[in-house]
């Protein structure tokens, strides 16, 4: 029976990182149906898979394969997401709130991000892209969220980051701030005051774990 | 008598950018390092133009350019006009944002390219209807008979795809949708070597230019083998075609771990514009070794540091770029890596300026 479990569960890590939707789909119900727990799945099968995946970001795998692999992982948890509500049993990491900046578009980076988040067992509430600046501070209030993460991928854009951040600074909300995109440095994270900042999608996932622990 | 006065000084200015770029370009020596914050929409403020006037009007545009000169006095000819990301893809059909003091972008709400299926929708494009790409048209050739010569800019075609389909739905059919990708990128690479040969041709027979940014051409988008097969032949068709009616070619990369390499074999330009080490470097060193001999370097103050740093930062920072840069083989431009912030204030371009002309000579 271990045997089998173990099988079912490498080889749904397997399909998430080939991004085999089809496979992910079917191995995902299978393992529910072989009496696998639900979280068990997600943790050390798609989660598993896709963070491994993660790792090979720019040296074997690239944004596209990265954003097929997350489809794969997305599908995969839609089915395992009744069973999840239902057993209530999972332990979440933390909430974050995220988005890209009003006047930009691009939410790659982003999208990756909340997978990523996902899998390490966050909760992400995702306000997509061109995000109004007070919408941020809103959403960290209604959900009481451990972090609150921005990205932008213009200098024009990421200049906005500043403004809410001093604006949680001002109402003194309890949560931490992280930054990311193409333009925004290290150096640019820290003149804004933020908590936290990484150059690609796999580190801030590191990162927010490393501020929520 | 201003107005005389005015030409003049734009005149002579132009006169002694042109010997110092076309000096470095034909490999002659030149008296300093040449010093381009590639000032763009920042150069509105000077005129008290809104981004929406500035992106919308190029006569306009013109006049806030030439204004950015005589008060920066940059190297930099004010001969091509790109003042935003979405000129060619308005045209194409995408909804664009025009917010009054900020740079124009896709409505997000209206992708005109829902489903795979839809990328047909590019062959609708008409230059009748091109207002926007026939106004830089119109600009250029009014800027060509106040500085003798021409640039021409595109986004290219993989730039103007991204801004009609959401970029994570662009991405996807990388993968899983690539002949449609195909037909619509040759399709869209036949109007942009229309667009170039025409900005060049407005340019009336001067020296001209032509500059694309390949931002696809790095790690942090897609990986090589991908760059040559979705990407590099559609740019050098378009490169081509301008390098055919006589034009110098300059390639534009502010990603990280842009390939030098690749952009080097199928775009062969003569100078480069970056923002970060390319991805097989892990110094200034290694990147000089490697590369000092190919290309001109343009680059790469940071600009966040333009943004939110001091004169004194960006004045420091020049210096020392200078010094690491002065020697690279094949002749080196002190530029931003990026275009200048579009929102900052003009002083760091001011600054960057006084730092070439005060730590650039060359004995």
């Amino acid at each position: 029976m271990e045997n089998k479990k173990e099988e079912i569960l490498k080889k749904l890590r397997e399909s998430v990182k080939n991004y085999d939707i089809e496979a992910v789909i079917e191995i995902t119900k299978d393992a529910l149906k072989e009496g696998i727990d639900a979280q068990i799945v997600l943790n050390e099968g798609l989660a598993r898979g896709f963070i491994e995946l993660g790792d090979l970001y720019e040296k074997e795998i690239f944004a596209p394969e990265l954003m097929a692999s997350a489809d794969a992982f997305n599908e995969g948890l839609n089915i395992l997401k009744p069973q999840l509500i239902k057993e209530k049993a999972e332990k979440k990491k933390g909430v974050v709130v995220l988005g890209v900046m009003e006047g930009d578009i691009h939410d790659l980076g982003k999208e990756f991000v909340k997978y990523l988040l996902i899998a390490q067992g966050f909760v992400v509430h995702d306000l997509g892209y061109d995000v109004k600046l007070g919408r941020f501070i809103e959403e960290v209030k209604k959900t009481n969220a451990d972090i609150l993460a921005m990205s932008a991928l213009m200098t024009s854009t990421m200049v906005k980051m500043k403004k809410v951040i001093e604006d949680v600074h001002k109402q003194n909300l309890d949560i931490k701030i992280m930054v990311g995109g193409g333009p925004v440095t290290e150096e640019v994270a820290k003149l804004y005051g933020a908590d936290g900042w990484a150059r690609t999608a796999p580190e801030a996932a590191k990162k927010a774990l490393e501020l929520v622990s | 008598m201003k107005s005389e006065n005015e030409n003049k000084f734009i005149k002579e200015k132009i006169a002694e950018i042109t010997e110092r770029l076309l000096g470095l370009f034909m490999k002659r020596k030149i008296d300093r390092v040449p010093a381009i914050p590639l000032i763009g929409a920042a150069s509105r403020h000077l005129l008290g133009i809104s981004y929406r006037e500035y992106a919308q009007n190029s006569d306009v545009a013109i006049k806030c350019h030439l204004e950015a000169m005589k008060i920066v006095g940059h190297d930099a000819l004010p001969s091509s006009l790109g003042p935003d990301l979405c000129v060619e893809s308005t045209d194409f059909g995408g909804a664009t944002i025009f917010p009054e003091d900020d740079t124009p972008y896709p409505d997000p709400t209206k992708w005109l390219i829902k489903d795979p299926k839809d990328y047909k929708i590019v062959k609708k494009f008409s230059w009748e209807k091109a207002k926007r790409m026939n106004d830089v048209i119109h600009g250029i050739k009014k800027l060509s008979d106040i500085v003798g010569m021409g640039g021409a800019i595109t986004i290219g075609p993989m730039g103007v795809l991204v801004r009609l389909r959401r970029p994570q739905d662009l991405i996807r059919d990388w993968i899983w949708h690539k002949e449609e990708l195909h037909e619509a990128l040759d399709f869209i690479t036949d109007i942009l070597v229309e667009y170039v040969e025409k900005q060049i041709e407005a340019a009336g027979g001067g020296p001209s230019m032509l500059m694309i940014p390949t931002v696809c051409a790095q790690k942090d988008i897609m990986s090589r083998e991908m760059w040559e097969e979705l990407d590099a032949p559609y740019q050098k068709r378009i490169v081509d075609a301008a390098k055919k009616k006589g034009a110098m070619f300059l390639t534009h990369n502010c990603g990280r771990g842009a390939y030098f390499d690749l952009l080097i074999k199928w775009l062969k330009p003569i100078g480069m514009n970056f923002a970060y080490l390319p991805y097989d470097c892990e110094t200034e060193e290694e990147m000089i070794e490697k590369y000092s001999e190919k290309v001109i370097f343009i680059g790469y103050v940071d600009t966040s540091l333009l943004a939110l740093g001091t004169p004194s930062e960006v004045i420091a920072e020049c210096k020392r770029e200078i010094e690491v840069f002065r020697n690279w083989k094949r002749g080196y431009i002190l530029g931003s890596a990026c275009e200048y912030p579009p929102y900052a204030s003009l002083y760091n371009a001011i600054a960057m300026v006084k730092a070439a002309e005060i730590y650039g000579k060359y004995e």
